[in-house]
Parts: C-alpha cells; structure tokens; sequence
C-alpha cells in the first residue's frame, strides 16, 4: 500500500445500498498523486458521457491528497469532485477547514457516490467500517445545526462533517458542500449534486495514524519549516484573506459593478478592508494544524449567525464592490446567509449584482423582486440571498446562477450575465491578470482562480515571469502549463495554496519524500500536474465542450476597453495568449485536443484512445 | 509641506506601536517614494500606493494634506 494514504477507496451505489472498498494502488498513487488527480482518473473511467449532472450517473466524490493530514505544512485540505451543473464540465471544489484530515483518521482517502438514494441519507466513516445512516430528520436543516446535530451524535472530539445545507437539498446550481461550519467546497456547483442524490453528510469519526514512510522524520522536518513563513504568510496569518482587499480594489484586480466599473467607482474601499474586518473579528482560528490560520470567528453583531466566520476576500469583492456596497455588516451577515444555507458566496454575489444591473436596467421591477434594487445598497443584498436562499420569489430565477438567469430573463439581460461557461466569474480581473484570461477558459473548471496561470499563483522560489511585460504572448504557454501543472500538485496531495504561496515550495518535495517515501523530481512531478490537468481536460472533450467555443462575458477581457480606472485603454488579447498556450501545450488550434504524442508522453494514450 | 502616510498589513511596521498613520515633512515636488524613504520604507520594497481611492505610482508628484495609503501587493484568496 502506498505510504501517505489509508488504503481504502470507498464506491457507494446509493440507489442500491451497496457499499464496496478497493486499495490505493501504488502507481496510481505515483502517476496521479491523490486528491482531484485520482479522482480524476477515476470519474473519467467510470462515468460514461452525457450523464446528466443531476442525474444517478454522475458520481460525486470525495478525495484526500498523500500530505493530508499528515504534519506537512497546510495540509488540511479535501477537494470535492463530479460532473458540474453550472457547466457541465469537469468539476471540483476544495475546502480547509478540519474534515479532510479527519477522513483519512476516519479510514477513507476517496469516497465516490453514484446513484440516488430514495430517501435521505448520511454516511458514516467510523475507523475503516462505512454505514449508510436514514438522515430524514436531518433535512431542511442548515449547514450548522447539522453539524451540531452530526458531532453531538457521535462525539465532538474525533467527529467532522461535511454536509449540504438547504440550498444544496434545493438543488441550487450554486449550492456548495460545507464542513467546520464555515469552510465551504464551493464552486461548480457540488451542492446540487449531493442534494440530487439525496445524500446530506458525511460523518468522518476516528483517530487512526496516516502511515508514513519516515513519521518521525515528518515531524521534525515539519519543526524545521515553521518559521520560515513568508510575507504573504504573514499577511494571511494577520488579515486572513481580507489583507488584500484594498489592495486589489485599487488595483484594478477586483470587479466593480457587475465588471462594469472601475475602482473610481469604489472610493471607500477601506471600509470593507483589511483592517475594518479585523476590527469585528473576535478571535481568530486556522484549519487543521495550520501555521497561517487565516480564518476568524467574527463578533456578535445586528442580524449575524451565533457562529459568524470572516469574509474571505471574495466575499468582500463580490458582495461588496461588484455591487458598489460598502456595508461591512450587509456582507457579514451575506456571507453568514451562504455559510447557513450552503451557498457559493462568489456566485451568489455575481447572481446579486447581474439582478441589480437587470433593475436598473429596467429588465427587472418591484412586482418581480419585491422591493427596489439599487446599487451600493446593502440591505436589499441582504434580502436578495435570503430570497436565493430559500428560493423563494425573485431567489428561485437567480439561485440556478446567473447564465440560466439570463436564458430565463432575456431582454438583453445576457450582457449583464458575467459567467465562463455557466460558472461566475470570481473576483480576480483578467485586465489586471492577463494570464487568468487563458485560465477562466482553458482550466477543466471554467472561471477558477484557484488555478494557476503565469503571473497569478507561481508559488514561492519555484518559478518567475520572464516576459517583457503581463499582456505579452511571447513563450506565455510554456510558462503557463509551467505554473497551472505545479498547482495541480499542490490541490492533489492536499496542500492549501496559501501555503503553496507562504513557504518555498522544496517544502512540497520534500514533505512528499518524507511522507510517502518516494522521492519526485520536480519534472516528475511537473508531469503529474500536466497530467492531471490534461485528463480533466479529455473529460470535457468527452462532454463535446471545446473550450475555444465556451461563452465568457467579454466585460471581463476589456471589450469594449474601459474609459477609466487603473485597467482604464485595457483589451486582453485572449486570442494571441491562448494560440501560444495552445502551441505549448500541443494542443490541435481548433479542436483543442493533444496530440498522440503529448498523450503517449503524459502516459494517457491507451486510457482516452488515439485521435 | 505635510503628507499623511497609512499603511496597511506588514508595512505597518514602520509605524510607532500603537499608530495606524505618521506624518512625515516633505520639501516641494516630493514624489509618493520620498514620501516612503522618509518612513524608513526600504527602495526594495515592494507597495502599492493610493491618493483618495486613486492608484499611485512611485513618481507621482504628492501635495500638502496628502492622505497616502500603501498596502501590500500580494494577490490571492
């Protein structure tokens, strides 16, 4: 078995009850490291294409990395996986919190549902046995009365749950999977897949010992990393991610008014900043041994949940300026809404802002929505998601996301609908990051910034932009694979991408020596990033997505250039960026497909069939 | 002539403890870096700089009354 994993990966057919176990076998551990890299593998040889997202053939997983859970630094992360609703893409999602860790200390390094249970259920991990659980009294309550519920259950201590709220039972397409009560698994739409499957938790219970080659070296290389934390870490560790937001406002990173904006729009940027909400942060807390900590429990407050967690930057941009709101307590209380009801805070924003443009817009009135919409308005943001939460009213046109929105709506509303193929837009501009152009688009998750690109996440010491400016195109694709490869790495084997960023990445290397016992080079594990993200890519050609003919809101490529502001005369030229990442990648121009060659190179020929 | 300079995050750190802002004295046609050297800000160190919600950059001119704000360039979350 291979060392860094418990050993078990769990398939559960929900229609039928039948639960069955398979080990972790060892090259597939070598070739797709762990984490979304096997569950990609495996939903590509399992799934047949078409499945409907929502359907008893798409197959929800839930995946660990080798370093999870182990005392390498930021490993407390778990990715969520499956056929996307919003997109019908490849889709995962990835989360902090404690849950991740307490899978693998439960038995399990990959769960993977299919089928659709007749009546609502839970599962259970419990120390290597697994058991389906009646969780009918369960549904219709939020994210963190089931938590309470769930941990109350089977003991506070060695218990953690992941789990859907209302909105996930409601199959809203932007509903997320939640653990800890305010970590969320949030985009592409996995929400709505646990819920169409009837599926509302996973409990993980147990306290067993991840298997490492060297522990005790573990630990002691673990001792050597601390202090060399960053200053990106340590801006974390003080802000959390708050710490950028006036930063990126003035910038030109953050969208103002619906992508329509500009910072000079946005004056009062402090207000939601950095320092504004560490002011209403009671304590602060981090994920399961982490040496940034970067999350924060928030003080009582008008209208807040008893447990009130801080806005991350996203939330701040995208309940803030893309609606010109500059209420710190409107997006506390937005973002308490999303954590209860579990929902994705990035898409929910959008959803907010595209219904405000609508209004104003005339698209939208009073007889539809109930009371007026008008920018820089935070209780009506307020009312609007209890509203998408409940799907009740004007909340049941904008809760599938704003590009069914827009299909329902018309009038032209599409202009107003800022999406990469159905996902919304997070809250990081590809006029200020050219390179996010190329990863909205080209990533097997549309409109993830939690990808890599040159010039976004690069990591610390492992590689440098060397183009004469960030719009050129000139050797762009190498160094994009370069950089989207190495965060597939980091996603796979469980490592938090603040840490990714906070410590020189030898730590990944050698933290996967000491763990797992093998020693990657990093070109072996650069080819493992690329294949891993290659084969999300099939997934999608499999789907018939080319990703070349996927819409995507041209506000956000500058086109039309806008007239002011820091991004004030930008137009990406998407074109020249992606057709050098395409050369680079041997990639067809027009279909997108990798040649035979690259395929047989990343060892992938034989498993998606020549061209 | 009197700039007003708030950092925000790390370089906080060239504050007295206890203060969010100082106030430095600049000779006329000081520029946004002038104003930085006179906190202490190293000229290796990398900020992002904003008068009034508006983006500076290290050769602007600053003004008497100047409220200048610098934070941190570091993208992400």
């Amino acid at each position: 078995m291979a060392n860094g994993f418990m050993g078990r990966i769990l398939s559960i057919d929900l229609t039928n009850g039948s639960l069955t176990e398979q080990p972790v076998d060892d090259s597939l551990a070598h070739d797709y490291l762990g984490g979304y890299g096997i569950g990609t593998k495996i939903l590509y040889e399992r799934m047949k294409p078409g499945a409907d997202p929502l359907g008893p053939d798409n197959i929800l997983g839930f995946t660990s990395g080798p370093l999870t859970g182990t005392p390498a630094l930021t490993s407390g992360r778990y990715t969520v996986v499956g056929k996307s609703p919003l997109t019908g893409t490849w889709g995962d999602a990835s989360s902090g919190g404690d849950f991740g860790p307490f899978m693998k200390f439960a038995g399990y390094d990959f769960v993977f549902f299919t089928g659709v249970s007749e009546k609502p259920v839970y599962l259970l991990l419990d120390e290597g046995k697994a058991s389906l659980h009646n969780a009918a009294y369960l549904w219709g309550k939020d994210t963190q009365d089931t938590d309470d519920i769930l941990r109350e259950e089977y003991g506070k201590r060695y218990t953690r749950v992941s789990c859907i709220g209302p909105a996930g039972e409601m199959q809203s397409l932007m509903a997320c999977v939640m653990n800890d009560k305010g970590r969320a698994a949030g985009r592409s739409g996995l929400g709505a897949v646990m819920g169409s499957k009837n599926l509302k938790a996973i409990v993980a219970r147990g306290k067993l010992k991840v298997p490492m080659h060297d522990e005790k070296e573990a630990a002691l290389l673990r001792r050597r990393w601390i202090p060399r934390l960053n200053e990106a870490g340590n801006l974390f560790h003080d802000y959390g991610t708050a710490g950028i937001t006036e930063g990126a406002i003035l910038t030109g990173d953050s969208p103002v008014k619906n992508w329509s904006g500009s910072a000079v729009d946005f004056p009062t940027a402090i207000n939601i900043g950095g320092d504004e909400v560490i002011s209403e942060q009671a304590k602060r807390y981090g994920c399961w041994r982490c040496t940034i900590s970067c999350g924060g429990h928030m003080k009582p407050g008008a209208g807040r949940l008893k447990e009130s967690h801080k806005p991350e930057y996203e939330t701040l941009t995208m309940a803030g300026t893309d609606i010109l709101n500059d209420d710190l307590n409107s997006i506390i209380r937005f973002n308490d809404i999303c954590n209860a009801y579990g929902l994705d805070t990035i898409s929910t924003g959008a959803a907010a802002a595209f219904a405000v443009e609508c209004f104003q817009n005339e698209i939208l009135s009073v007889d539809d929505v109930g009371f007026e919409l008008k920018w820089s308005d935070g209780d009506a943001v307020v009312a609007l998601t209890e509203l998408i939460a409940k799907r009740e009213g004007i909340g049941a046109l904008l809760a599938d996301g704003v590009k069914v929105a827009a299909e329902k709506l018309a009038q032209g509303s599409e202009e107003f609908a800022v999406h990469a193929g159905g996902q919304e837009l997070p809250a990081h501009d590809p006029k200020f990051v050219p390179a996010l152009a190329v990863t909205y688009r080209m990533d097997g998750t549309p409109g993830r910034h939690t990808q890599g690109g040159v010039g976004w996440i690069m990591g610390d010491g492992y590689m440098e932009d060397t183009r004469s400016d960030k719009f050129s195109a000139e050797g762009f694709g190498e160094l994009h694979n370069k950089a989207a490869s190495m965060v597939h790495v980091a996603n796979a084997t469980g490592i938090c991408l603040f840490g990714f960023n906070a410590y020189n990445i030898d730590f990944i290397t050698q933290f996967l020596e000491i763990v797992t016992g093998h020693g990657y080079t990093m070109e072996e594990l650069e080819l493992a990033g690329e294949r891993i993200g290659t084969l999300r890519h099939m997934f999608n050609l499999r789907e018939g997505l080319n990703p070349l003919e996927m819409e995507f809101n041209p506000r956000a490529l500058g086109k039309p250039a806008q007239t002011e502001g820091p991004n004030a005369g930008v137009t990406i030229d998407d074109d020249a960026l992606i057709g050098d990442y395409l050369r680079a990648m041997d990639w067809d121009p027009v279909t997108t497909r990798p040649s035979d060659a690259k395929l047989e190179k990343l060892g992938l020929r034989e498993l998606v069939g020549a061209s | 002539m009197n700039v007003i300079i708030e950092p925000i995050g790390p370089l906080r750190r060239h504050l007295e403890e206890g203060h969010k802002s100082a106030t430095v004295t600049l000779p006329d046609g000081a520029t946004v870096t002038d104003a930085l050297s006179a906190l202490g800000v190293s000229e290796d160190a990398q900020w992002n700089a904003s008068i009034e919600g508006q983006l500076v950059y290290g050769d602007a001119e600053v003004s008497d009354g100047d409220h200048l704000l610098v934070f941190s360039p570091i993208e992400g979350g």
